[in-house]
């Protein structure tokens, strides 16, 4: 498949939101290398669109549990720590470790989010944002959903191959400011389920019609291996991949 | 067979040929091949007065099909899964894009002869066009009404694509097309791309014209069928579909079909979309539905995943569906047709409707699974590919799941419209054969009275003669007070359904105008609560709901009502009866004639409102209109227009099913009472040449050649009482056959 196309450098073009303006720094005065803020990837679509699966792609790593049956139960951010850590963010944003296994069955309602530490080299530079999937049925999850996206300074909008590009996600895409539009990159996910290259080329030339110009950029992507183009530009020299 | 289709993730060497599995509608199909077979018989059994019951008959047992229309979002797999089920791998276009653009029904019947045409495609006319084209519409008129004076840049560059497309395919003098309607000997692929596809853009191969974009509906007819009982697929583009202009041509076919199957993706199944879709079906259409989990195969787990799927869409389907019991089945047709290429050993040609092979072996089939197998579950290990070329076969052996749908689908179809108008057609045939019974008899009778009073002495003849003449004349007061009260049985029928219709007008317009206002009111309290962002949403479910509970409720005790009338005739044709046939003990006219069961029609609540539209039309509302007030009145006025235009067309569709109802009513009375009369003037005939000679009473040559003649009769009404015996086991054998497979289908 020749049109895989590379996510981080797109990434690395990319500075934080006008809001966090202050965080990433201004010049700075003395010399000295101001060590910018890790760039906020939220990772949105609807459900069993490859989100999670897209997150551990970019870390190079499964880091979150991926499933087809049970769906992503809350936001999930994940962010560099020296020692792998998982805690759940409660009321009042406390923070409480947390095992995976806890998380098992039904999703608990005093759980807000999670927080994911690993000490995972792409994590210096990126702070991923996992997203419950849209369209399950629940509107006000969606909502939510869709407002998280707000503070990212990436958003990235995964449609499966197979399935790609509904009205469904169009409508709700374009229901965001166009702000946020205008962070935003279409990821096409689980490539290497098409049946055959043809339809690859096929398919992105009606996306690149109909769906790339709502976004900054449209990237394609693999489901169940990590794609070599993506792991070596996220483990790569920094400079080079990030601008 | 006592064949059960493999679980997926089970092993199975090969799916079985679907030739030793039932056909679609095989129990239906025995039932209609009997009936149509009597229909013929009892032409020339039965006398004039049946013709016309008779005909009708023939006509829906030769015409009416089972249609089952496959729905569902784009790329779910529609096409294919048609492809399989019809057991033609390749005949319908498939590609990784939305690529189904019209709606494609597919004949099939069982047939000798090829049918005069394969393929017949109408184009839009100039007005449709227009409409579509120009006016976007029915999106574009709900838009409008929301958010006058806006159109949505997204909607305005579809409509703009697809005219400049349209231009581009077929030249400028395109709209010199419109109207006219294309026929085909034969079909081939290529001629179906070209008028079903989508077509890719700007990538059209040679000098081919592609008609797609003004082509309106599609008709293709085999006479080669896979199925028992005669059967139209129809095919329609995905919902959910960005290109707006097509959405609105799916929810068009929806109408129609005896059964559905909804064909939902394994990977991302039973969205908010899917769920929106089967309440508004399962509104319109109860519970004939079958939901086809595709692309089983691409699932990453096979082995555990797929029956999970199928559990959670179970689940989730008894939740929002407490009521009904939807089969779910879970597959790949993708699968199916690899398997159907592997059976016909290789790569099969396709072959177009009417049996003609159209082109050569498409290009072998890329299967990538095979060359990198999956990690997870044990299901990849196991390969019986005994006798399979293994380079259609995947490496994995799931069920397809096609055995299991057209067993659900045989299911459905037994307790659909289709068994209702079989077991309605038996019985009215029952009904028929038994009064020429009643008839025969009598004049058997007659005859035999006559013969014997004759041998005995003239003075006995005579006093016969008055007794028959006197029967006779009672039956034609008998038969005058009926027509009398056919007449005013008819007066009332319109009495009733003039009742039902405004009450249900009125009720309907009531319901409409209260919801309307409360929403507004609600619009207002959000308003002034949140003005900016209000907590609002409208739903107009139970709205929906209220109505169609209404006018079944209504249109059901209008029915009752015309049931109890239909009773009271019957006592009447009873006496005539037994003022014919004293002795008669027969059970004529017991029920009532309309089948059970047999609802009308609720497919105008299916249409789609300005309430429904997507979020982001009400979004642009808001930012329209700023005063509070204006802004519910608006509302007010929104729901109103669209649901009053439903209330109206319910109150239509109440008036046609209830006037069918009667109409079929009094068809029947007639027809047995006009076949008693038959009966009547034979014996008046009868009765007239014997009055001749006992008048004369001089050659008896005469006498005797009329007697011979009158035994002969005799055993020409004996005769065809025999004939009727035999009709009626038959007709008591399809009802029971009915019964049995409707029983089974509910147990099952």
């Amino acid at each position: 498949m020749t049109e895989t196309a590379d996510l981080a450098p797109s990434l690395g073009k990319l500075r934080p939101a006008a809001g966090f303006a202050s965080d990433y720094g201004e010049t700075p005065a003395h010399g000295v290398v101001a060590r910018p803020r890790p760039v906020r990837v939220a990772v949105i679509g609807e459900f069993n669109s490859g989100k999670t699966t897209l997150v551990n792609a970019l870390l190079g790593a499964a880091v979150l549990p991926t499933s087809f049956t049970t769906h992503t139960a809350y936001p999930t951010v994940v962010r560099f720590a020296a020692k792998p850590s998982l805690r759940a963010e409660i009321a009042e944003r406390r923070r409480v470790p947390i095992d995976w296994h806890e998380l098992d069955g039904a999703p608990a309602q005093h759980i807000y989010r999670l927080h994911v530490g690993m000490p995972l080299d792409p994590l210096r530079t990126l702070r991923a944002i996992d997203t419950r999937g849209l369209g399950l049925g629940d509107e006000s999850v969606d909502t939510r959903t869709l407002r998280s996206c707000r503070t990212a300074d990436v958003v990235i909008w995964c449609t499966p191959a197979m399935q790609a590009w509904k009205d469904s996600e169009q409508q709700a895409w374009l229901a965001l400011p166009k702000a946020v539009r205008r962070r935003g990159i279409l990821a096409v996910t689980f490539m290497d389920q098409l049946r055959s290259p043809s339809d690859a080329g096929r398919l992105l030339a009606r996306l690149s019609a109909d769906a790339a110009p709502l976004f900054r950029r449209m990237v394609t992507a693999s489901a169940h291996a990590v794609d070599p183009a993506l792991q070596a530009a996220l483990t790569g020299d920094r400079d080079a991949a990030w601008g | 067979m006592g064949y059960e289709a493999p679980g997926l993730g089970e092993m199975s060497p090969v799916e079985p040929q679907s030739r030793s599995v039932e056909a679609i509608g095989a129990p239906l199909e025995v039932a209609r091949t009997v009936l149509l077979n009597l229909t013929t018989r009892l032409g020339g059994l039965l006398g004039e007065h049946a013709g016309p019951l008779l005909d009708v008959a023939q006509r829906q047992l030769q015409e009416r099909s089972c249609r089952i229309a496959v729905i569902g979002q784009i790329k779910a797999g529609k096409s294919t899964f048609i492809n399989a089920l019809a057991r033609r791998p390749g005949l319908l276009p498939t590609d990784i894009n939305p690529w189904t653009v019209v709606v494609t029904a597919l004949h099939f019947r069982a047939a000798p002869t090829p049918p005069e045409h394969a393929g017949v495609f109408h184009l839009f006319s100039v007005d449709e066009w227009r409409e579509l084209a120009e006016g976007g519409g029915r999106l574009r008129e709900l838009t409008e009404r929301l958010v006058p004076g806006f159109q949505s840049d997204l909607l305005r560059a579809q409509l703009e694509v697809m005219r400049k497309r349209a231009e581009r395919r077929l030249g400028p003098k395109f709209p010199e097309l419109l109207g006219q309607c294309h026929r085909y000997q034969t079909v081939s692929p290529q001629i179906l791309t070209d008028y079903v596809s989508a077509g890719d853009e700007d990538a059209w191969p040679g000098k081919r014209r592609h008609f797609s974009d003004i082509t309106r509906s599609a008709d293709l007819y085999f006479n080669d069928s896979p199925f028992a009982f005669p059967i139209t697929l129809i095919d329609t583009p995905g919902t959910n579909d960005p290109f707006l202009v097509r959405d609105e041509i799916t929810r068009r076919s929806l109408e129609n079909p005896d059964i559905y199957v909804f064909v939902v993706s394994a990977l991302q199944p039973l969205s908010a979309g899917d769920i929106a879709m089967l309440r508004l079906l399962n509104g319109l259409h109860k519970d004939r539905i079958v939901v086809f989990i595709n692309r089983a195969d691409q699932l990453p787990n096979l082995a555990g995943d797929a029956a999970e799927v199928k559990a959670a869409i179970e689940r989730r389907l008894r939740a929002e569906f407490p009521s009904l019991n939807i089969p779910v089945v879970c597959g790949s047709a993708w699968l199916g047709n690899l398997r159907l290429q592997a059976e016909a050993g290789g790569l099969p040609p396709v072959v177009a409707p009417g049996g003609v092979i159209a082109r050569e072996p498409a290009a072998p089939v890329h299967c990538p699974r095979e060359a990198a197998p999956r990690s997870g579950g044990g299901a990849t290990a196991g390969r019986h590919a005994a006798g399979e070329p293994s380079r259609a076969v995947p490496a994995v052996h799931i069920s397809s799941g096609l055995t299991e749908v057209s067993a659900a689908i045989t299911r459905l179809m037994c307790t659909s419209g289709i068994a209702m108008l079989l077991r309605q057609i038996a019985l009215c045939l029952a009904e028929l054969v038994r009064t020429a019974d009643v008839t025969d008899r009598a004049e058997l009778q007659s005859i035999l009275e006559l013969i014997e009073a004759r041998r005995r002495e003239s003075e006995t003849l005579a006093r016969r003669v008055t007794d028959e003449e006197r029967s006779l004349a009672a039956f034609e007061d008998h038969a005058k007070a009926l027509e009398t009260s056919f007449e005013e049985v008819e007066a009332h029928f319109k009495e009733v359904i003039a009742t039902a219709t405004q009450l249900l007008r009125s009720q309907l317009a009531t319901m409409v105008r209260e919801f309307a206002s409360r929403e507004a009111d609600y619009l207002q309290q959000a308003l002034q609560e949140k003005p900016r962002r209000p907590n609002w949403r409208c739903d107009v479910m139970p709205l929906r709901e209220d109505m169609e509970q209404a006018y079944l409720g209504i249109v059901d005790r209008a029915a009752k009502e015309i049931d109890r009338v239909e009773e009271f005739l019957y006592p009447q044709l009873r006496m005539i009866v037994s003022s014919l046939l004293p002795a008669y003990h027969g059970g004529l006219l017991e029920g009532p004639a309309w089948p059970e069961g047999a609802t009308p029609s609720v497919a105008p609540l299916g249409d789609k409102v300005t309430v429904d539209l997507a979020v982001s039309w009400w979004r642009r509302w808001f930012a329209s209109r700023r005063i509070c007030k204006e802004r519910a009145n608006h509302l007010r006025c929104l729901i109103e227009d669209d649901f009053l235009k439903i209330a109206d067309e319910l109150v239509q569709e109440a008036e046609t099913h209830l006037t069918e109802r009667v109409d079929y009513i009094m068809g029947r009375v007639r027809a047995v009472s006009s076949g008693l009369q038959t009966g009547v003037e034979r014996r008046t005939a009868n009765l007239a040449r014997e009055k001749v000679l006992l008048e004369g009473a001089g050659d008896p040559q005469a006498a005797e050649r009329f007697e011979t003649e009158q035994q002969q009769r005799a055993d020409a009404c004996r005769e065809r009482q025999a004939a009727y015996a035999g009709v009626l086991a038959e007709l008591q054998s399809v009802l029971e056959g009915l019964d049995g497979a409707q029983g089974e289908s509910r147990t099952g």
